[in-house]
């Protein structure tokens, strides 16, 4: 196992077992014995349609993940399942015929996680390709494909990825999706906002030809059911079915997820913590059930440890990080040099993820030093003329985070550090620089910042904010359309290519092209403009 | 197999203009609370049925805001649903009554749309705000008694400094209005 850092004093399992029968019923959802699973009683009809996926890969295994819902939509949030618990049987082969099954096991379904698994399957090979599936009852899931982590002291000579961000069903198809099924991808990395909590209305719903949708989904998400309602809504969508069948995923969540902009416990709706905890709560419950997520994971209350370091061999390492959890609140300064957001208490990560964050980056031995994350990092000011004007939302907001950062990525001479950002909606990309008001200053790492799948709708290439992101030296692309970011990574290079589609509200047949592709070299920090920057 | 979750206790209710806000206290985190299911009713048998459900929440407090301007009291209670889908038992009855808006016995200077507890005739509703406001009230709102259209000249929402989808910033809006004489006591307001 590559989890590397000592995450709780007692072993998960065993704590849940101690803290109950509901919490035991939870951790079955893992993965049982064939003596602990419940006899089936009958199975409701077709009950995977919100699809199979898989995710957290390792050298030796996955987490494999499916729902049980025969009814997806059913507004109180159960999938159209009885309260009942169901053992649901897996299989992984080495072959998509399922002629060379390897691993075999079982999980129980329970309505307390509106019947969702999370099969943890270990002993596979590492940097190896899987096909999976899972029965219930007479009904077999579709096949899903998989992909194993290389072993840790391997040197991979490539890994394929693609980034993907913030997918409001409502603003549009998931053409984004159709085309990354379609690539060679040993993983795919979700950086936040994979549901939105907004109810949708007329006003918002500009996926066009998906007929009429029910009161249900016209309110903001607050309750579980309502949560659960939105992630089935938006994962019955093929185009995203397919994705996660396609590729591992490695998914971290973003405000939306919760609330518009959270900070902690602090909402930015005038709402007092203990209310908000009790929100975030069923809203992280829901983020559980609905993605490939390794118990690790599985929330404890309001909280939820989603941060977590994977490994590509020697090629690269992931720091999957958590910007919203463990934030400080927005600070009451607005920006103002100088003012509150650059008080050193401040946090984006909170103490104990910025401690991790940096022992894992002080011994890593891999080549690409990746963080996965929401949040711009690069400095943007958002004053044109020659004031200043910054978002407090972002990295901008936490500036005594940000330089403990890059000290410890430059006093440790921390090898190649690659960025991954979502959030704005718009393709970017910026050099990292030591010092951001000096555009002489030395470039320190890379982060490329990948657009949305679908919030905001159809786009452009350009827009009135264009002016403002690329006032910033450091700033080398700006496209504000639909797509996703594909990276293909070697021991000496980063090519990112930044996709973009040309309509995604009509309909889900949108063309899709490449609108910028930079090359980002080992031991060289920045962007090599190959194609398209400067948009 | 699912158990019951236990019914919330320390209900209380109070009385305003058009509404009646409730609040009880938040139980434990184990079994996790999908909603807390709000039951209204006239008489102080309260059915727990879809037909007397006014509202779900996560939070330990529940405005009932859509009583209109003359004063009615309303009996309460309150069912706890777990993330299994398993139902309490409903909680103790609880009542209040909302008091009597002004709009039932003043006499009205100026109205713009309808005391309904909805904005649906008014500009922006049910959901242009985040979008639409700087767009159409760039100089805020600016209303003339008898001469602006409430569908397109009130916004629905008046946002504040703390709404970021309206630029964070403060806004005004101005309602204008014709008297035949100047009134000798000061007169009052009322928004529902
Ligand atoms: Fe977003």
């Amino acid at each position: 196992m590559v989890r590397s850092d000592a995450r709780y004093p007692l072993d998960r399992r065993t704590f849940l077992t101690l803290t109950g029968i509901s919490a035991a019923a939870l951790a079955m959802g893992t993965g049982v014995p064939a003596h602990a699973a419940p006899v089936n009683s009958r199975v409701p009809a077709d009950p995977f349609g919100l699809g199979i996926a898989s995710g957290e890969p390792t050298p030796d295994g996955v987490v494999l993940w499916t729902r049980l819902t025969p009814e997806p939509l059913a507004e109180d949030g159960h999938g159209g399942m009885p309260p009942r618990d169901y053992t649901v049987e897996y299989e992984v082969a080495a072959d998509d015929r399922f002629r060379d099954i390897v691993k075999s096991g079982r999980a129980v379904a329970s309505p307390e996680l509106a019947h969702a698994v999370h099969p943890e399957v270990t002993g596979l090979e590492p940097a190896r390709e899987y096909f999976y599936r899972f029965r219930v009852g007479g009904e077999i899931s579709p096949v899903g494909r998989t992909k194993t982590a290389p072993a840790a002291d391997a040197d991979p000579g490539s890994l394929a990825f693609a980034v993907a961000s913030c997918q409001a069903w409502y603003h549009g198809h998931y053409t984004a999706y159709r085309d990354m099924a379609e690539q060679d991808l040993d993983l795919v990395l979700f950086l936040g906002d994979y549901i939105y909590e907004y109810g949708i209305t007329e006003a918002n719903l500009w996926r066009q030809g998906v007929g009429e949708l029910s009161a249900a989904h016209a309110a903001t998400t607050i309750t579980l059911e309502q949560y659960r309602l939105r992630y089935a809504l938006t994962k019955h969508d093929p185009h995203l079915r397919a994705a996660h069948a396609h590729a591992p995923w490695l998914v971290t969540p973003d405000d939306h997820e919760v609330e518009n902009n959270y900070a902690d416990d602090a909402s930015q709706y005038g709402m007092s913590p203990e209310d908000f905890l009790r929100r975030r709560a069923v809203a992280y419950r829901a983020l559980y059930e609905n993605q490939p997520l390794h118990s690790d994971s599985l929330p404890e209350g309001p909280d939820m440890r989603l941060y977590r370091r994977l490994r590509y061999g020697k090629l690269a390492e992931f720091n999957v990080l958590d910007t919203r959890q463990h934030r400080n609140d927005v600070p009451s300064d607005g920006g103002t040099p100088g003012g509150e957001h650059t008080d050193p208490e401040r946090s984006i990560l909170g103490e104990r993820q910025e401690e991790w964050l940096y022992e894992g980056l002080k011994v890593s031995d891999a080549v690409w030093n990746v963080l996965a994350q929401q949040v711009v990092v690069a400095s943007i000011d958002r004053d044109t003329g020659p004031g200043t004007e910054y978002s407090m939302d972002i990295w901008d907001g936490f500036t005594a985070n940000r330089e403990r950062l890059f000290e410890v990525l430059t006093s440790n001479d921390v090898a190649n550090p690659l960025v991954l950002t979502g959030d704005i909606h718009r393709h970017s990309a910026t050099e990292l620089k030591a010092d951001f008001a000096d555009p002489d200053s030395a470039t320190i790492g890379t982060e490329l910042i990948t657009t949305s799948v679908a919030s905001d709708g159809d786009g452009s290439d350009s827009d009135h904010l264009a002016d403002l992101w690329l006032g910033n030296p450091h700033v080398k692309l700006y496209n504000a359309r639909r797509g996703y970011l594909q990276v293909a990574m070697t021991p000496t290079e980063v090519t990112s290519e930044f996709k973009v589609i040309d309509q995604i509200e009509a309909d889900d047949t949108g063309t899709v092209s490449t609108a910028a592709r930079f090359v980002t070299e080992a031991g060289r920090p920045g962007l090599n403009e190959v194609s398209g920057g400067q948009q | 197999m699912t158990t019951e979750p236990a019914p919330v206790t320390g209900a209380t209710a109070e009385g305003r203009t058009g509404a009646i806000d409730l609040s009880w206290d938040l139980p434990g985190w184990e079994p996790l609370v999908d909603h807390f299911a709000i039951h209204a009713s006239k008489s102080p048998e309260v059915e727990i049925s879809s037909a007397t459900l006014v509202g779900t929440t996560v939070y330990g407090r529940f405005s009932h805001d859509t009583l209109g301007p003359e004063p009615v009291t309303r009996h309460y209670r309150i069912v706890t649903v777990d993330a299994a889908g398993g139902r309490s038992t409903p909680s103790e009855t609880v009542r209040a009554s909302s008091t009597k808006s002004m709009t039932t016995y003043g006499r009205a200077l100026a109205q713009v749309g309808e005391f309904d507890s909805k904005s649906l005739e008014l500009a922006l509703a049910p959901a242009g705000g985040p979008r639409g406001f700087r767009a159409a009230f760039p100089d805020g709102v600016d209303f003339v008694h008898g001469r602006s259209d409430p569908g397109t000249d009130w916004s629905y929402l008046h946002p504040g400094p703390e709404d970021e989808w309206a630029g964070r910033t403060e806004h005004t809006f101005r309602l204008r209005f014709t008297l035949d004489t100047v009134p000798e006591a000061r007169s009052d307001s009322r928004s529902g």
